[in-house]
């Protein structure tokens, strides 16, 4: 329980104190009123994070787990193939970002028709690739080559998309895989990959359904585009302003749970549904995985309620108000460091990274360790918010700009890193780009735009995401190519 | 699977297989220890142990992340090894972990020889906790839970491939009685004496560390 402890508060007390920090310094004082809803969110966070990693580990990935053994063992391929679409459409289509996203989008391009069309785009190209993706762990395809075409693809449509279309279509990578689908999907693609082993050395087979998964449903984003003609931004509805200090503690506190609650559930839906038709028809499981698995659920609830919850009363409106004022200050430099240094705290406090940490080292028997994998993370994070905040302060600096040459990169370097960095990479993207890019990163830099002349909030805060997904992926194939290095010259070391 | 493998060379050849049992991120830890002191190999892989808990347990909360440490000893340093383990790991504090020694030949010289047994039960992946729950009857508690692979043959066909089967290894060390008394009940529970329903085996054990209260594991 210690360690559990220690663990809650390595990962929270790194971003309420820099935040802290920022506020006695002066360079952006919070009031009264936000300073008592971050300290009570902060609090929520250190509450619910180990709440609901207790709960994830005891349902989530158990029922992940338990499906992947039904799929396999209908020995079916065409059944595993329609099983991980219907999972991936599911989980997708039930993932909050995704109906966020597909407002905007509806607003921008068609304000004419139902965001479900996009819901219904997305969550297709999510599933159709997660599908192909289960397909290639079984066939023990490699991973580069999947990643070379989904990327290739990428860079490919990003020529024919319009500019304000990119930062929007691109955003959905890091919107597809949220803190629920995470721990099923990958627990879902392990189960496969290790109940279709032919040796042991396959551990680096696992990886990878959640990126393929989010670039799929860019994918299916992008040539929707390009197919319907409708890239011209149509007259933009202003995001949803964010203002609650008028509203006492007490009923924002229980408006923002309420919305949490429906989120949650929203989420934890299809999998709980499909996990119950998926059992009594197949499973058959044993009362005590039954038991656990309802407690589980009942856990995962209540401890990201919580941590939601915390998030968004107390982090969302601060991080705005930290970025309106630093912005207001003029200086460059100041939104720029802040930046970076939220960018690289926040990657700590972000649920999904701790799941994957714990499923990349169980995978690699600790050959791969959690931390150094948090760390290249947090400095690709914090890279992308630097680069999305000069974008904000630099007019002539364009969204493809940096997003082309990124790209590239990761096409490039996917050709010289051990298999196992792949799979890790393209879905450490999707999961570094979570909650906490989402309400704390995004307001931030929002707050930032609606202050700066010449910067269009709107246009400058899509986009924000696509670099908190994609230079996470560019940093760990990085780090892929240095263990490479690393390992070839202990090689050579040993034959000297 | 192996975290890491380093063959070095000593004199003597290595008679002890010195098991241990530590929380996870200790492993490497350890292994330096017992290499500094003079074992010629160690490997390290990762585990889950159990905590003697019924509320815990049914909550199926009960498992703990562990990491497994085999090293090959020499009986000369075996003492020395202990004292360390104590003194760094704090083995002989409760809840540090544990550690023993299995004897890999019949020495002349052993004469410690304790009343305790190890015992390593491989079953098919989903079985562990079945077996666990035998123990758990019989007041075997503690158990540490391997994930594995492979099997005496390789019959099982997916998707027009052969595949290696995944196993689970169970792992305990307790008084030498029970155990013994165990692998019957087990044999009947199980039906291990059956073709391809899984192997127990026991092993006499010449120390041990780390190792609470009659017929409990510390861990």
């Amino acid at each position: 329980m210690n360690e559990k402890l220690k663990e809650t508060l390595l990962s929270i007390l790194p971003i309420t104190i820099m935040v802290l920090l920022i506020h006695f310094s002066t360079f952006a004082s919070l009031d009264k009123v936000l300073l008592t809803r971050f300290i009570i969110g902060a609090v929520m966070m250190m509450i619910g994070l180990p709440i609901f990693l207790q709960g994830v580990d005891m349902s989530i990935e158990r029922m992940g787990e338990q499906m992947s053994g039904a799929l396999v063992k209908s020995n079916k391929m065409i059944i595993v193939l329609i099983g991980g679409f219907i999972l991936g459409f599911l989980v997708n289509a039930a993932e909050p970002d995704i109906h966020i996203f597909s407002r905007q989008f509806a607003a921008l391009t068609a304000p004419d028709r139902s965001h479900w069309i996009f819901v219904l785009i997305m969550s297709t190209g999510f599933g159709l690739a997660a599908s192909a993706g289960l397909l290639r762990i079984i066939r023990n395809i490699k991973m580069r080559y999947f990643m070379a075409i989904f990327f290739g693809l990428l860079f490919i449509l990003t020529f024919f998309t319009g500019e304000e279309f990119i930062g929007v279509a691109f955003d959905t990578y890091g919107a597809t895989t949220g803190a629920i689908a995470t721990p099923f999907l990958l627990a879902l693609a392990i189960g496969v990959s290790s109940k279709t082993r032919r040796s042991t050395d396959e551990a680096a087979e696992s990886f990878g359904i959640l990126g393929i998964g989010s670039a799929g449903a860019v994918l299916a984003i992008l040539v929707q585009g390009i197919l319907l003609k409708d890239s011209n931004v149509a007259a933009v509805t202003d995001v949803a302003e964010i203002s609650s200090r008028t509203l006492s503690h007490g009923t924002f506190f229980l408006q923002t749970m309420l919305e949490t609650i429906q989120e949650v559930a929203l989420g934890l839906s299809p999998i709980l549904l499909s996990y119950v038709i998926v059992a009594i028809l197949w499973i058959k499981p044993k009362k005590r995985d039954i038991r656990r698995i309802s407690v589980g659920a009942i856990v995962t609830f209540l401890g990201l309620v919580i941590f939601l919850t915390g998030v968004y009363f107390g982090f969302l409106e601060a991080s705005h108000e930290v970025g309106t004022q630093l912005a207001l200050r003029g200086e460059m430099w100041l939104p720029l460091t802040v930046g970076a240094l939220f960018g690289l705290v926040s990657v700590f406090a972000e649920p999904s990274v701790a799941i994957l940490n714990t499923q990349i080292e169980e995978e690699t028997t600790g050959s791969i360790r959690g931390k150094t994998v948090l760390w290249t993370l947090a400095v690709g994070v914090a890279l992308a918010v630097t680069i999305s905040i000069l974008r904000i302060l630099i007019p002539e600096f364009r969204i493809f700009h940096a997003l082309l040459p990124v790209l590239g990169g990761i096409i490039i370097l996917c050709f010289f890193v051990p298999d196992i960095f792949i799979g890790i990479s393209v879905d450490a993207g999707g999961v570094a780009s979570g909650t906490m890019a989402a309400a704390f990163i995004l307001p931030y830099a929002q707050g930032i735009a609606k202050n700066t002349v010449g910067a269009d909030p709107l246009i400058d805060g899509f986009g924000v995401i696509t670099f908190i997904a994609m230079i996470p992926i560019l940093s760990m194939l990085v780090l892929g190519f240095i263990y490479r290095v690393k390992a070839r010259k202990a090689e050579q070391e040993q034959t000297d | 699977m192996n975290k890491e493998q380093k063959p070095m060379t000593t004199k003597k050849p290595a008679d002890i297989l010195l098991a241990s049992v530590v929380t996870r991120g200790k492993g490497s830890q350890l292994m330096n220890l017992l290499k500094h002191e003079g074992a010629s190999y160690a490997v390290c892989t990762f585990a889950e142990g159990t905590i003697p808990s019924h509320i815990l347990n049914m909550l199926g909360i009960a498992k703990t992340k562990k990491e497994l440490v085999f090293a090959f000893i020499d009986q000369s340093i075996e003492a020395q090894c202990y004292q360390i383990l104590a003194k760094e790991m704090k083995l002989d504090h409760p809840g540090h972990g544990v550690a023993f020694s299995i004897p890999l030949c019949s020495h002349p010289n052993h004469q410690d020889e304790t009343d305790l047994a190890a015992t390593f039960i491989i079953v098919d992946e989903g079985k562990g906790e079945d077996v666990l729950d035998v123990l758990d009857e019989l007041g075997l508690r503690g158990g540490t839970l391997i994930n594995a692979f492979g099997g005496a043959s390789m019959t099982d066909i997916l998707f027009d491939m052969p595949i290696q089967p995944e196993k689970e290894v169970i792992f305990m060390v307790a008084p030498k009685e029970p155990l013994i008394d165990m692998l019957g009940v087990l044999d009947d529970k199980l039906d291990l004496s059956q073709p391809h329903q899984g192997i127990a085996v026991t092993f006499a054990i010449s120390r041990a560390i780390g190792l609470y209260s009659e017929g409990k594991k510390g861990k």
